[in-house]
């Protein structure tokens, strides 16, 4: 992903955009959010339940990434492909590195993932949410 | 020699620090977990903070994950928690953590065979012994390099003095 020290570039849907590094801080507040609906996930059953975690989960991972991106016409691009259900989360893993791991599962190479039961579209329901949210504001 | 502040020693282990205004619980319980949490970036110590606040307060900290004052916010915090759980100046305490853990190997193996058991230590005693461990294995010069090497603050860092430390520096200045 590395271009530049100070300023990572990461591919996503055809064009090279550029990320400031997360703050130990940002990444640290990140695993421990993971963890906590990872925790939440697994002791729940309730499909809708899992889904709405995931959501929040989701919406508060690409607020920081949000805040990473140098570029605003990146951003827009960026939102409108998550919107179109282009890309997922998944693509976007790097930007905040393997920091974000699962606790309880030492290979697997990032934690950022749906749980099976949940269809990728609850990822799109979140960019859409969070650009919702944005334009309200 | 570092004197601690025994006050501070007494305290529970709990340490409430304030950011954002509002007050953070920190919960670590023994050296180990402040030793780990400190080593998760020495620099920043974000480990400390926000690394170690309660599960219940993630949401409320995420609204202040992408301010942008927010690492300054942080680290200035986690500075003041590891001083108030370590009952001494923070950079004395991050000074030795980060020196141990340099040689962790083979520093917690002479405290363990001491009885040393950082796992069911305070901070503050496993402060005390590490320290000991150092400066035993020193020579009186060693020993005077080993206390400045501690007393250092991180370059580029001001940091206020107490009132006990002024005097104590004035008293060092007259005798000589």
């Amino acid at each position: 992903m590395a271009n530049d020290e100070d300023t990572p570039t990461l591919e996503i849907a055809g064009r090279r955009i550029a990320f400031r590094r997360p703050s130990p801080g940002q990444l640290v507040m990140l695993m421990r959010l993971t963890n906590r609906a990872q925790s939440s996930l697994r002791s729940e059953d309730d499909d809708n339940a899992v889904s709405r975690i995931w959501i929040d989960l989701s919406v508060k991972i690409l607020d920081v990434i949000d805040s990473l991106i140098i570029n605003d016409d990146d951003r827009i691009f960026l939102e409108d492909k998550m919107i179109s259900g282009e890309i997922d989360i998944d693509h976007l893993r790097p930007v905040i590195g393997g920091t974000v791991a699962a606790p309880d599962d030492e290979d697997a190479p990032a934690a950022i993932r749906a749980p099976k039961k949940v269809a990728k579209k609850t990822v799109k329901k979140a960019a859409t949410r969070k650009a919702t949210k944005k334009n309200r504001a | 020699m570092h004197e601690p502040d025994v006050l501070a020693l007494s305290r529970p282990h709990t340490v409430i620090v304030t950011c954002f205004n509002r007050s953070w619980t920190l919960r670590y319980n023994t050296a180990t977990s402040w030793i780990g949490a400190c080593g998760w970036d020495l620099e920043t110590l974000a480990g400390v903070f926000p690394g170690g606040i309660a599960d219940d307060d993630v949401t409320d900290m995420w609204a202040h994950v992408s301010d942008d004052d927010a690492s300054r916010r942080w680290t200035n915090t986690a500075r003041a928690a590891l001083g108030r759980a370590s009952g001494r100046d923070w950079w004395w305490a991050l000074n030795l953590i980060r020196r141990c853990l340099e040689s962790w190997s083979y520093i917690n193996g002479a405290l363990l065979l001491k009885g040393v058991d950082s796992n069911s230590m305070t901070l503050p005693s496993w402060l005390d012994a590490a320290y000991m461990l150092l400066w035993q294995g020193c020579d009186e010069e060693g020993r005077m390099k080993l206390d400045l090497d501690l007393s250092l603050p991180p370059a580029g860092v001001g940091v206020k003095q107490s009132a006990q430390a002024k005097r104590k520096m004035l008293e060092a200045f007259a005798a000589d």
